[in-house]
């Protein structure tokens, strides 16, 4: 998949090409506006990260040039202006998704992958990991074919640990991710424990594989066994 | 509040004044007082002498000439006041002195004018004594005394009524003034007291206020600016921090110890990021007006926030036990009274002590959050204001209460606290 990342911050830049690219995900970098002009009328992407606040403009105009050029890729802005109105004005300019800044690795991963599967009409709507299937229509997850009965949030969960295959997640990036917009009210990120455990309890009661490794002293990794 | 403070200032201006003035007064009237009386005490004795003197003239023109020796007895007799003596004493001249006779009719010394003078009745040598009742001193005294009582309380009543009409009058730009300045907040636009009140003084004092308050206004939108700007600069940074934090998780060679340093990094950074946010959601409340309302069902909004709260509160025990009576609706900011509300939860919590309670009610338009929690009362000053924190009390970046009493500001609702039967009770009033 390619994606391209308009960015000027150099350092930041560079940790999401760095994430992204261990997940496959190649990631090109235009600082500027005049340069992520000239990579979308060359080439297309799966996605494109959007900063706002670049130095030559707006990362609006980007995104009016994506639309004058009926451009198909998957937008996310990714901006620090955290205000109501600039999160509806990005989605209504068309952009797909609005991350605020700073947000951990991994939910911006999920994110994308959770565009690009919406973007691909091939019906790209079930994810499997082994024995494990998890539907996204209809929110279900099945280990050998058996339905599994999982809560909202253990799905969301389970989501998120296989969109990550093979990173290292802290508690509290699992926190944010399962709090939603009330990530800022977090207080301890004790409640992630008995999620997991709970997961990881159902997994192997359904005959599942121990994919949620411990990583001490950091958080949980899924990994294959 | 400001009214009863105003109408206790004038009454003190008003008693000050009205103090000096009738001691001033009473002064002057009490030393005035003596001098008075030696004066009229002096005319009268002047007029006495004087009448004496015409009586003497009046005897020695029309009587004299005609008053033979044996009619002298007789004369006496009909002439209470006049007395012709036999000069057993040698009386050159006309001589008048004071002196006191005592009186059968009112059983009192009575003072008297007395004037002798040597004179000739039919060729024989008299003393002409003639005597006037002069006024009695002690009821002099006492008629001098009321009179000036009467003036004293008559002064006092005419200076009470014009000081209150004064002040009233003259002062009321002043108390404007007042009233302002004690309503005045830095963030709140008031309409300010008139410039022209008619009193170079007091023009003087509202231009000097006008300035004052121009000067904190922009001294303050200064600092929001800081504010809002330092916040702002520091977000990428801190995002960059955060991203290499997460990059280094990955790495396959960190020991045990380095991930769980890697960890508190990374909570620290957290925590930085959302005081960062809750300074910048605060100086945001106060730059610009939030005009945007909608509909809000309270009922449906808190509960869908207690489902995440209630799973925050399990790892320590604490208890929420939810009475919502039925749905409220008010029309605010939805995002506002989110945040307001969330912002409460957040605190109830982050206070409460292990196995600890939150009580959350909402009826009559009043939404009640009572917790458990150290067992004493919150100055209720500071509660509200920013980074006010409390001993031995972990958690929260000390921004959660000001963020509520700015957002009830802006919306019009009353927020309180209050520490009742051993729970720290916040309320809103939509």
């Amino acid at each position: 998949m390619k994606i391209l990342l308009v960015e000027d911050e150099p350092e930041l830049a560079e940790s999401i090409q760095a994430y992204l690219g261990a997940n496959d995900l190649r990631c090109e970098i235009a600082a500027t506006v005049s340069m992520a002009i000239d990579r979308i009328s060359m080439h297309d992407y799966d996605c494109v990260l959007l900063d706002l606040g670049l130095p030559d403009g707006s990362g609006f105009e980007v995104l009016a040039t994506l639309k004058h050029l009926r451009k198909t890729d998957g937008i996310i802005i990714i901006s620090a202006k955290e205000t109501l109105e600039t999160r509806i004005e990005g989605l209504q300019a068309g952009a797909d998704d609005y991350l605020t800044k700073p947000f951990h690795m991994s939910e911006l991963l999920v994110r994308i992958q959770a565009l690009v599967r919406r973007k691909q009409f091939s019906g790209q709507n079930i994810i499997t990991f082994h024995e494990i299937e998890i539907d996204l229509l209809t929110k279900s997850t099945r280990v050998l074919g058996k339905p599994l009965d999982l809560t909202r949030k253990e799905f969301d969960l389970l989501l998120f640990l296989v969109g990550n295959d093979k990173k290292v997640l802290s508690k509290s990036a699992i926190a944010e991710h399962l709090s939603g917009d009330f990530a800022d009210m977090l207080d301890n990120h004790d409640f992630v424990y008995t999620h997991i455990k709970n997961l990881k309890r159902k997994l192997s009661d359904a005959g599942s594989g121990d994919y949620i490794k411990t990583v001490y002293g950091l958080g949980y990794k899924w990994q294959n066994v | 509040m400001g009214l009863v403070t105003s109408g206790k200032m004038s009454s003190r201006l008003l008693t000050k004044t009205l103090r000096v003035n009738m001691l001033v007064s009473a002064i002057i009237l009490l030393l005035t007082a003596p001098l008075f009386y030696w004066i009229t005490n002096g005319l009268s004795v002047d007029d006495a002498d004087e009448a004496l003197l015409f009586a003497k003239i009046n005897f020695s023109q029309y009587t004299q000439p005609t008053l033979k020796r044996d009619e002298v007895a007789d004369w006496n007799r009909f002439n209470r006041d006049m007395h012709l003596f036999d000069s057993d004493r040698v009386i050159n001249q006309d001589t008048i002195y004071g002196r006191f006779f005592y009186d059968s009719l009112s059983d009192e010394n009575e003072p008297y004018r007395v004037l002798e003078a040597p004179i000739t009745v039919d060729g024989r040598e008299y003393v002409f004594a003639a005597r006037m009742n002069l006024i009695e001193s002690e009821d002099f005294i006492a008629s001098i005394a009321f009179l000036f009582l009467v003036l004293i309380i008559c002064s006092i009543i005419g200076m009470y009524w014009t000081t209150r009409q004064l002040s009233k009058r003259l002062w009321r730009p002043f108390y404007e003034t007042l009233a302002f300045v004690e309503r005045f907040e830095v963030d709140k636009m008031e309409p300010q007291p008139a410039l022209a009140t008619g009193i170079a003084e007091f023009d003087r004092l509202n231009q000097s206020i006008h300035k004052l308050i121009q000067n904190n206004i922009s001294i303050f939108a200064a600092q929001r600016e800081f504010v809002e700007s330092a916040a702002h600069e520091l977000q990428t940074p801190l995002a960059i921090i955060q991203g290499k934090i997460e990059a280094m998780m990955q790495r396959q060679d960190l020991t045990e110890g380095q991930g769980e340093m890697l960890e508190k990094l990374e909570n620290a950074v957290g925590r930085l990021l959302r005081l960062n946010k809750s300074l910048l959601l605060l100086s945001k409340l106060e730059s610009k007006p939030y005009t945007h309302a909608d509909r809000i069902g309270l009922h449906d909004l808190i509960a869908s926030q207690l489902e995440f709260f209630t799973e925050q509160a399990l790892p320590r025990q604490i208890k929420i036990v939810a009475d919502l009576q039925g749905q409220q609706w008010i029309t605010a900011n939805h995002t506002l009274t989110e945040v307001a509300i969330s912002n409460l939860l957040l605190n109830a919590l982050q206070h409460n002590i292990v196995g600890g309670q939150v009580l959350v009610s909402l009826r009559d338009g009043t939404l009640r959050i009572a917790n458990t929690g150290q067992p004493i009362a919150l100055p209720q000053q500071q509660l509200f204001t920013r980074f006010a924190k409390m001993r031995g009390t972990t958690g929260g970046n000390g921004l959660g209460l000001s963020i509520v009493r700015k957002i009830a500001d802006i919306s019009g609702w009353r927020s309180t606290y209050a520490y009742t039967q051993g729970m720290h009770v916040f309320e809103i009033q939509f």
